[in-house]
């Protein structure tokens, strides 16, 4: 029976034991249990407990020597010692240390900066008390997705009821109340909410009424207002007396109840109000869901437990009612924030680890020519008894501390990385105003400054002693080759990782040119768009709504320089849509054959405004109440309605029953043909529309009162600066109670709907663009270290007749052959973690071979480029100089 | 009175119990084996150093075993320092221990 350990074990427990009879006495013991544990039961077992226990030794070593303090090991001392004159030798080279202080700092604050964003968005916990324990519960829709804020108030109720493992559930929904003083409006955002909202958050208001006082569940539209902290200051100056004060909000009169605290920012961050569920006929409809809700997990209560219950209640309560089917999803509401960034921030991680990556092997290639031109010092030094280990300790040192220096660099610019990233990033990325610099983003930056040291310095620091060791015995005589090899395996593992980063940067570039490239089907330029809602207290008849809209389009279009000013109920990429089923002529409707098209509700000249194409016929005309009916519809619904026919003239109707025609007096026939446009989203196939004229449908139809739309202003050339304020003051002139929601161009409201490719495309391609050119100038290094070593070969070279240009060949092609290979390992790599970007691909395939091309030519070009100085260098040498010196 | 740590008196009952088979390896069995505490060698060695230095404990050389490799091997020995330590903090603890036999269950497993 072989009762010893393994050998290579063997060799490390000798090594990593103390020296003296102390270690001696540990060896001995662990050996003879070794030898007993192998009698008594496996040598694999024995081998693991040997491990262990010999890393419980080292690591008892190191906290008894913390514990006595540097003042009385020696080993603290050595160290002391050891940075000391790390220092000293790195003062006396300030090119290798500012070179590795800009490469570690630079790696270090976009690992930082990335850090930092994943730190606010996705680690640091929301501002409630226990936030952890908070979950949203949400229906599922039949094909699997989740309905956001679709629970109906009965079905809220019975599960707050029903429901064990919450503590109280509450149901809010997103309300804008209208404030006007001195004849300017502005809209305030907020929710309403059920009673429990706060206490559900466990929020206390920052001043007044304690949550419990908040207005009852039961009093739906009970008029009192909890303001937000940022508004009280804004508008109110702060001042106490506001509590229980009345505001006009509206055309109704508010008591204001308390002030929510500061930090409160939930659902939406600088929340304005909360006030109680307005008064609606929905709260007794189970098929009419229009409540967000969030929950507390009740004590000693499960994620998964509560899923579990709340299923098997849901599923009871649906049994009954017929308008869900599909059950509902619980999260957290943290996980659910972020879910949508989740993946971008993963995209950023894993670009930002290769770049550091890269940053890692430059330093190591460094360190390494470092060591080898100081390979005399450091024999001398082993050949005077300094030991290996102090050997290693120093020139690891140097790195550490270059590292250290390089990671407050690091931080300095990760700040100002943070707030380039921040303005970068899309508006809807939740959670922003969490991403900050904090003690936990300081703490990590150390801990990765002093890993990638290590990493970066060890194995130069092992070999460098290594061989200065072998130089001092003068067992080996030194091969120039030896550690230029090495030196070019790291500089071709950068570029490899380099053809990585750039690939991944080329395809989310490639994909958002092509994103922007992508004709909408309407005019973007010189439209100028303004969103209004009315108040529908104030603007109860529809006469009411069709004489303000055209008192808006009459003095809107007076202006200068205005075209043509038409409005819709939807405007392309508006978030919500409306959609109908309909029948054509003399067809008979069948539940499960059911064609929609999107419906639009336009008054005045929408479809010029716009600058839709028209295919076929005129456009609507929305003064006349012509008979029959009129309807424009776009191309893809004409291809839907009408396949293979002509859709001029044709009828089409709402009217939709199972089994029936449609009524006679139902039909609007189609007047005109409209090109298609992209209403979604910039990658969204061709939608279906049909555009109706507002007054006259709304003659007939409830869809849409027309009280809430999208103003379009087409302008001769470019809005002049002045146009937003002509349009806000012609409100004001018609209703100084209405605010603009908003004033844009179209340009810009395509140009948000690609922000998020923006985003990703520009940080991925700004870090790829750092690791490439960081792998470029690793290249660089290595080929002139290698020129500057090889000085005597060359000029013997051409002392015996080689050519310069034959001599910059065989430069150049060494680094070609880095390149070359370094490049055909990053190709395999990058087509293996291609499908990692897929799902921020638009019309980009994953493994795009064009993409691939460009970045194998660029990274050839930019290797030629970083060889080809070395490579010139070389072939100027003159012999007789170079030859004299040696 | 010299303190001891919880740990530090384990070590000090073992060594006491073993007597003349005090050696690193059957301190640890005797850790395991009575008071229901495997320990790692790290935490045994630091302590035994401990120990040593404050005088509780002293050691002798000691006959190897072939298994050992050639190592040396170490006999520890209680010392009066030791015995002093073990008998004040068992002093101390029964006095605070006085009273609560019943809940405590008489300290009788």
């Amino acid at each position: 029976m072989n009762l010893h350990p393994p050998q290579r074990l063997a060799r490390f427990v000798d090594r990593v034991l103390p020296t003296g009879p102390r270690g001696d006495v540990m060896r001995g013991d662990l050996r003879e249990e070794f030898a007993q544990r192998v009698r008594r039961g496996s040598r694999l077992a024995a081998t693991a407990w040997l491990i262990v226990h010999t890393i419980s030794i080292m690591v008892w070593l190191q906290i008894d020597r913390a514990r006595r303090g540097s003042n009385h090991a020696s080993s603290g001392g050595d160290r002391r010692e050891a940075l000391r004159t790390a220092v000293r030798s790195l003062r006396r080279a300030p090119g290798y240390a500012t070179a590795v202080i800009l490469t570690l700092g630079l790696g270090l604050a976009i690992v930082v900066t990335v850090f930092a964003v994943e730190r606010g968005i996705l680690l640091r916990p929301l501002p409630f008390p226990e936030s952890d324990r908070l979950v949203r519960i949400d229906r599922v829709r039949a094909d699997g997705s989740l309905a956001n804020g679709s629970v109906a108030y009965p079905d809220l109720d019975d599960w707050r009821s029903n429901i064990k493992a919450l503590d109280g559930i509450a149901g809010y929904s997103n309300t804008e109340l209208i404030y006007s003083v001195d004849g300017v409006a502005e809209i305030w955002k907020g929710q309403s909410a059920t009673a429990n909202f706060l206490s559900v958050l466990r929020v206390q208001p920052h001043l007044g009424l304690r949550p419990e006082g908040f207005a009852a569940d039961t009093a739906f539209g009970a008029r009192r207002i909890l303001l937000g902290y940022h508004l009280w200051q804004r508008r109110f100056g702060g001042t106490q007396d506001v509590i229980g004060r009345t505001l006009h909000l509206g055309d109704e009169d508010w008591t204001v109840d308390g002030i929510l605290p500061p930090e409160f920012g939930y659902p939406i961050p600088g929340i304005d109000f909360v006030i109680p569920l307005p008064e609606s006929r929905f709260w007794s409809n189970r098929t009419a869901g229009t409540l967000r809700t969030v929950a507390r997990l009740s004590e000693s209560t499960s994620l998964e437990m509560a899923r579990q219950e709340v299923d098997r209640v849901v599923a009871a309560i649906d049994a009954e009612s017929d308008a869900w089917h599909h059950g509902v999803a619980v999260r957290g509401i943290q996980a659910a924030m972020v879910e949508p960034v989740e993946r971008t921030l993963l995209v950023f991680q894993g670009a930002v680890l290769l770049v550091l990556l890269v940053a890692c092997a430059n330093v190591a290639a460094l360190t390494l020519a470092r060591t080898r031109r100081r390979r005399r010092e450091l024999a001398l030094r082993a050949a005077l008894g300094a030991s290996h280990r102090r050997l290693v300790q120093e020139l690891l040192s140097e790195v550490l501390v270059l590292s250290v220096v390089g990671g407050v660099f690091g931080l300095g610019a990760a700040w100002g990385g943070l707030q380039t990233i921040l303005a970068l990033m899309p508006a809807d990325m939740p959670r922003t105003e969490a991403v900050s610099i904090d003690p936990w983003v300081v703490a990590f930056s150390a801990l990765v400054a002093v890993g990638v040291g290590v990493l970066s310095g060890a194995v130069p620091a092992w070999r460098g002693s290594r061989m200065a060791f072998r130089d001092a015995v003068g067992t080996e005589r030194s091969v120039v080759g030896a550690g230029r090899r090495g030196q070019e395996v790291l500089a071709g593992a950068q570029m490899a990782v380099a053809v990585v980063l750039l690939f991944g940067a080329g395809l989310l570039t490639r994909s958002f040119m092509t994103l922007t490239a992508v004709d909408p089907g309407f005019r973007t330029t010189n439209t100028t768009v303004v969103e209004v809602g009315l108040d529908s207290a104030k603007y109860q008849s529809r006469e009411a709504v069709l004489a303000f809209h055209a008192s808006l389009m009459k003095s809107v279009g007076a202006m200068d320089d205005v075209e043509s000013v038409g409005l819709s109920t939807l405007l392309p990429f508006s978030p919500s849509q409306l959609s109908a089923s309909v029948v054509t002529e003399g067809e008979l409707f069948q539940r499960d054959r059911v064609r929609s098209v999107n419906l639009e509700f336009v008054n005045g000249d929408y479809v010029e405004a716009m600058g839709l194409p028209m295919v076929q016929g005129v456009a609507l005309d929305t003064s006349a109440a012509p008979e029959p009916k009129q309807v424009l519809v776009n191309e893809a619904a004409a291809r839907l309605l009408w396949p293979n026919q002509n859709a001029m003239g044709q009828l089409v109707s709402f009217d939709v029953e199972d089994g029936q025609p449609a009524a006679a007096g139902s039909y609007f026939r189609v007047v005109g043909v409209v090109g298609d446009s992209l209403n979604q989203s910039l990658d969204q196939a061709d939608v279906p529309i049909a555009y109706y004229s507002l007054p006259d449908v709304s003659r007939y139809y409830s869809f849409s009162s027309g009280r809430f739309f999208y103003l379009a202003v087409h302008t001769a050339g470019p809005p002049s600066p002045t146009l937003p304020a002509g349009i806000q003051q012609a409100l004001g002139a018609i209703d100084p109670t209405v605010p603009p929601r908003t004033i844009t161009t179209m340009d810009e409201l395509v140009a948000t709907t690609t922000r998020t490719a923006r985003f990703v495309a520009v940080v991925v391609l700004v870090f790829a663009g750092l690791g490439a050119g960081v792998a470029l100038l690793g290249l660089h290094g290595v080929m002139a270290y290698g020129v500057s070593q090889t000085l005597g070969e060359m000029a013997l070279r051409m002392a015996l007749g080689a050519t310069p240009g034959s001599v910059r060949g065989r430069v150049l092609a060494r680094a070609m052959r880095v390149v070359v290979v370094a490049g055909s390992i990053g190709a395999v790599g990058a087509m293996s973690m291609a499908t990692v970007l897929g799902t921020y691909l638009f019309q980009v395939p994953p493994r795009d071979p064009v993409t691939l091309g460009a970045v194998l030519a660029i990274t050839l070009l930019g290797g030629l480029a970083a060889a080809y100085v070395p490579a010139a260098i070389a072939s100027r040498v003159d012999p007789m100089e170079v030859l004299k010196d040696r | 009175m010299a303190y001891l740590g919880e740990f530090e008196q384990l070590v000090l009952l073992a060594v006491m119990r073993l007597d003349d088979d005090a050696f690193g390896p059957q301190i640890a069995r005797e850790l395991d084996k009575t008071a229901g505490r495997p320990v790692t060698r790290g935490a045994l060695y630091s302590a035994l150093n401990r120990l040593e230095e404050k005088g509780f404990l002293n050691w002798t050389p000691a006959a190897a075993g072939a298994d050992r490799g050639g190592h040396a091997r170490r006999l520890y020995v209680l010392q009066p320092a030791g015995l002093e330590a073990l008998r004040d903090t068992r002093a101390s603890l029964l006095a605070l221990w006085a009273g609560h036999e019943k809940t405590l269950g008489g300290g009788k497993r």
